[in-house]
């Protein structure tokens, strides 16, 4: 065990997240998630069971996964209750139940550190004043504090001076914004927020009041479920523009990732392509047979990454619906495979008699 | 005011419903408007894809409808006006209690929910051509569909209204209604959570008998997308499992003659593995059906059941040990290879309180009233005892 963390930790240290050849990155990580998957079958019970008695994969294909929606009605662990360092709760915007997350220090740690190696190929090493577009209110209350609460304090890193774009009752704080916007006007400046979250309470409400952000320089980040934004026809180019007109942004970064793996994040492209980073991969399977898919194709997908050993989430068949794009030819230069995603299944929890609404 | 959304003809305000003249138990208009409904499901071709209705089309027949209605003992009298709260999903299945209590002279408010699903969309523009013409005028005055979000007090308001209050739907959504005030002698008719189960005798099973045994199972299974409560989740097992494999394929076979949904595969590997993550139950199969063997019928395994093509299999090595996993929420048990007669005598012992029908594998979902052991024809009007 001590071993593998080594192994993995190395990996997320030396290995540039876009610098390996498809074939060379998958020779390195097999042995890693072969060892992964040996490491939760005597660590869970549960994975155990689940697995039942896989020797090790020869592909990364053929490596079992863990339907994400387990992680809504189990408690999957692979440490002892005296190692938890924090247990995170996604927050499950539409959803019903949160999905439950349970970290050590060792995962927590690798989290970060893998957060910081990924997104400094798209954001450089500056650390930029930031504009978090979201309300403090997340981070304090506790009852809230879920994975959008971690994936603003993941991101705080990245940036300083935060400031935080939103009153708790998500109306702008103009007063907050005018002398952020005074401070830095002309200059480069951080965002980041829930790509609906900004779309709605941020980009929606200056255009209502009709004012722009001074910034020549912008780099907007965000993530999370298009869902909303497709229910009201915004495209990623309308956000894009929506952002450039509004924000002043002069870069708009779109990264997918989730609850259950944070860490590794997939992060656009300058070509508007979703990549895989060092540690992670990304298969595609047919949504019928769960056979894995061709370049082209579309299906759900498969994330695998190599940061968690405190649960058995290494390789995870998500409710998200994406296409393998291409590997190591995405005319932006980064190596590996690189998708896109078309957005969630539809109703995936389903009722009976039981369900009057 | 009512946010109230009216789905059918009907014109005027809810609360002058209940002061409409009463109609009589049996009476022609309602026989007459069966007959018509039943031609318009069985003939028009739109309905052909949708098996739950031209099923209730059938069961609708003149010369059905003469077999399942039969006036109960006494003078009978419509108890008045009748709540109908029904469920999201299973869509047709409220039409079933809602002809009972047409037939027996009752008004109906019917609460259908918002859900846009295609058979209960097709099912209530039928039910509304006919409501429209003038021969039907009468029953277009006493019967209502609406729709109304859940959170709002409608409920509550109509609850004073009612007679009786027939409620589909989960227990939790069955208690909130029946928590609303009603009338003193309101009676409450309650569709509440329950599950389902087949029983092979599988000792003397021929591999000949497979493709008619799989086509009955299937006919239970496919409507609704396995989630009526009728429908089996749970297959008891007895004996030789020798042919096992071949009906599964067999099953899977059927299941793939339908439209698959995207989320089928997904939705049974979660079941599949929160199965197996909790030991409750170990994957078997797994292509366009999904079969699980349990040991015990388990409450939370129940509640992980989604249905669209998932079994779990529960094998048993001799007929009564059956009894122990009938628990109060069983509600139908199909069988197959067996006589009735020696599951009967198994279900006549008191400490079996689960089963309220018991019928031949195929028959699953054959409405009667009858059901969920309720006389619903009886249960809908007023009885007058007479010496």
């Amino acid at each position: 065990m001590t071993d593998l963390n080594a192994q993995i930790d190395e990996l997320i240290q030396t290995v540039p997240p876009y610098g390996e050849a498809q074939v060379d990155k998958r020779a390195r990580l097999l042995p890693i998630f072969n060892q992964l998957h040996q490491h939760h079958r005597h660590a869970c019970e549960d994975y155990a069971r689940l697995t039942g008695d896989v020797s090790a994969a020869d592909s990364l294909e053929a490596l079992p996964y863990v339907a994400v929606r387990l992680f809504k009605h189990l408690r999957l662990q692979s440490i002892a209750a005296g190692e938890v360092f924090k247990t995170l709760q996604s927050s499950g915007t539409t959803a019903t139940t949160p999905a439950t997350v349970v970290l050590d220090k060792f995962t927590a740690a690798r989290q970060s550190k893998a957060l910081v190696k990924i997104l400094q190929a798209s954001l450089g090493n500056a650390r930029l004043p930031m504009l978090i577009l979201d309300s403090k209110a997340v981070l304090k209350d506790r009852a809230l504090f879920s994975a959008r609460g971690a994936g603003i304090q993941g991101l705080a890193m990245f940036g300083r001076d935060h400031t935080y774009a939103l009153d708790e009752n998500m109306q702008p704080d103009w007063p907050a914004i005018d002398a952020f916007a005074e401070k830095y006007a002309g200059q480069a400046v951080l965002m980041f927020g829930f790509t609906f979250m900004v779309w709605a309470h941020v980009i929606e409400a200056l255009k209502q009041a009709n004012r722009r952000l001074p910034f020549e320089n912008a780099i907007l980040l965000h993530s999370g479920g298009w869902k909303k934004l497709i229910d009201q026809q915004v495209s990623d180019a309308v956000f894009q523009a929506g952002a450039t007109e509004w924000l002043g942004t002069t870069q708009v970064t779109n990264f997918y990732g989730m609850a259950e793996q944070v860490g590794s994040v997939f992060v656009q492209c300058s070509h508007g392509h979703l990549h895989t980073p060092m540690c992670a991969e990304i298969i595609v399977r047919n949504p019928f047979t769960l056979a894995p898919c061709a370049v082209g194709e579309t299906g759900l997908l498969q994330v695998l990454s190599v940061i968690p050993t405190s649960y058995p989430g290494f390789s995870l068949l998500t409710e998200d619906m994406g296409t393998l794009l291409g590997e190591d030819d995405c005319p932006c230069g980064w190596h590996g495979r690189y998708f896109s995603v078309q957005g969630r299944l539809p109703k995936t929890e389903v009722r009976g008699c039981s369900d009057a609404s | 005011m009512m946010q109230v959304e009216f789905l059918s003809p009907y014109q005027g305000k809810l609360s002058a419903l209940p002061h409409q003249a009463p109609l009589a138990c049996g009476n022609a208009v309602a026989l007459a408007f069966c007959a018509e409904l039943s031609q318009h499901l069985m003939r028009d071709a739109q309905y052909r894809q949708y098996p739950e209705l031209v099923a209730l089309g059938f069961w609708l027949r003149d010369a059905s409808i003469k077999q399942w209605f039969e006036m109960p003992g006494g003078l009978c009298k419509p108890l008045g006006t009748v709540l109908h709260i029904t469920p999201n999903n299973v869509d047709s299945m409220f039409v079933y209690s809602w002809i009972c209590a047409l037939l027996m002279g009752n008004h109906n408010i019917v609460r259908v929910s918002n859900s846009d699903n295609p058979v209960k969309q097709q099912l209530i523009a039928a039910i509304n051509g006919l409501l429209v013409q003038p021969q039907f005028a009468e029953l277009a005055s006493r019967n209502v569909f609406v729709s109304y979000a859940r959170e709002s007090d409608v409920s509550a308001r109509l609850s004073l209204l009612a007679d009786a209050r027939v409620l589909w739907g989960g227990d939790a959504s069955v208690m909130a209604i029946r928590a609303l005030p009603a009338k003193a002698r309101c009676r409450d008719i309650s569709f509440a959570d329950r599950w389902s189960a087949a029983l092979i005798d599988a000792n003397g099973l021929q591999a000949s008998q497979l493709d008619q045994l799989a086509q009955a199972l299937w006919r239970d299974s496919q409507p609704h997308g396995q989630m009526a409560c009728s429908s089996p989740r749970v297959l008891f097992w007895l004996g030789d499992e020798q042919h096992q494999p071949a009906l599964w394929d067999k099953l899977a076979a059927l299941a793939a003659q339908q439209d698959d949904g995207l989320t089928r595969a997904n939705n049974q590997l979660v079941n599949q593995q929160l199965l197996a993550a909790t030991g409750k139950g170990q994957a078997l199969y797994r292509g366009r059906i999904a079969v699980s063997r349990i040991q015990a019928v388990d409450e939370q395994a129940l509640d992980w059941f989604c249905g669209d093509g998932v079994f779990y299999l529960l094998p048993l090595t001799q007929m009564q040990d059956i009894t122990r996993h009938l628990d109060e929420k069983i509600q139908t048990l199909s069988y197959m290879g067996c006589e009735r007669d020696r599951l009967l005598d198994l279900l006549r012992d008191p400490a079996v309180r689960g089963v309220d029908r018991l019928v031949p594998i195929g028959q699953a979902l054959d409405f009667a009233p009858l059901w969920d052991g309720y006389d619903l024809l009886s249960q809908l009007c007023r009885q007058v005892r007479y010496v």
